[in-house]
């Protein structure tokens, strides 16, 4: 029941903390010799879930999706003064596109809720 | 593959700001030497086409290939009182015409601009499809 949902958050929660990321790349647009970093997805492990003895196949599992599945990466080099390599084009357009993408997934998620809410409560 | 466009729109954001850049060098640079004593040679920038092989569709990003020079004749100045005369008392003065550069810098603006608004029109498309989810 709640899958849908925690990969949703899981994805807005990865593209929360990759603007984050871009923030800090344009806070640094002028430090010297700084290297612009990206947040990206980590080949996902399957995080070790703790087991609930069940009887039932239908009964409830606990999901302990780790939040760190993303992994900061340093960018090669686009050319710089100061040696500095941040370009602050692709760094807005990089925050736009997380933006946009948490938008998406936010609209999905208020979908999903309304959707348990029509189901708990009736019309 | 959703925001291909964003990106293609953005290279071509860089690279008129750098454009842009090589424009005011060469304006700041009307009537230099360089470290030798030779005149400055005005700098242009060659754009490349950066052809995207993981899209179906022929996108092409855009950037800067190399900064070659200028190599036309150096503008000559009678100036015998200069030290970096010759013997017939002319200077040679750098290749950069500050009417060009004008040109250069307007349409650099101006395709940078044109660049923003596909960004934002891109943008704002991909905003408004977030609308068919809503009922």
């Amino acid at each position: 029941m709640w899958e849908k949902i925690d990969k949703l958050t899981h994805m807005a929660s990865f593209y929360l903390e990759r603007s984050k990321v871009i923030e800090g790349n344009i806070a640094n647009a002028d430090t010297p010799n700084y290297k612009p970093k990206d947040l990206i997805f980590e080949q996902s492990v399957e995080a070790q879930t703790l087991k609930l003895k069940t009887d039932n196949p239908k009964h409830m599992q606990i999901s302990q999706k780790s939040a760190r599945e993303f992994r900061e990466i340093e960018l090669g080099d686009i050319r710089g003064y100061d040696n500095n390599r941040v370009d602050i084009q692709e760094e807005l357009a990089k925050l736009a596109e997380s933006s946009i993408m948490y938008k998406a997934l936010g609209e999905n998620l208020k979908k999903e809720f309304s959707k348990l809410k029509l189901v708990i409560s009736g019309r | 593959m959703l925001f291909k466009g964003l990106e293609v729109a953005q290279t071509g954001m860089s690279v008129q700001k750098y454009r842009m850049d090589i424009v005011a060098s060469n304006l700041a640079n009307v009537n230099s030497v360089d470290d030798k004593g030779n005149p400055y040679r005005r700098k242009i920038p060659i754009f490349q086409e950066i052809l995207d092989r993981q899209s179906s569709l022929a996108l092409s990003k855009v950037a800067i290939k190399e900064v070659t020079q200028d190599n036309t004749p150096y503008k000559l100045k009678f100036d015998p009182s200069n030290p970096l005369a010759d013997k017939d008392g002319y200077v040679k003065l750098p290749n950069v015409d500050p009417m060009r550069e004008m040109v250069d810098m307007i349409s650099a603006m101006r395709t940078y601009e044109a660049n923003l608004t596909a960004f934002n029109t891109h943008k704002d498309m991909l905003l408004k499809s977030l609308e068919i989810i809503k009922v």
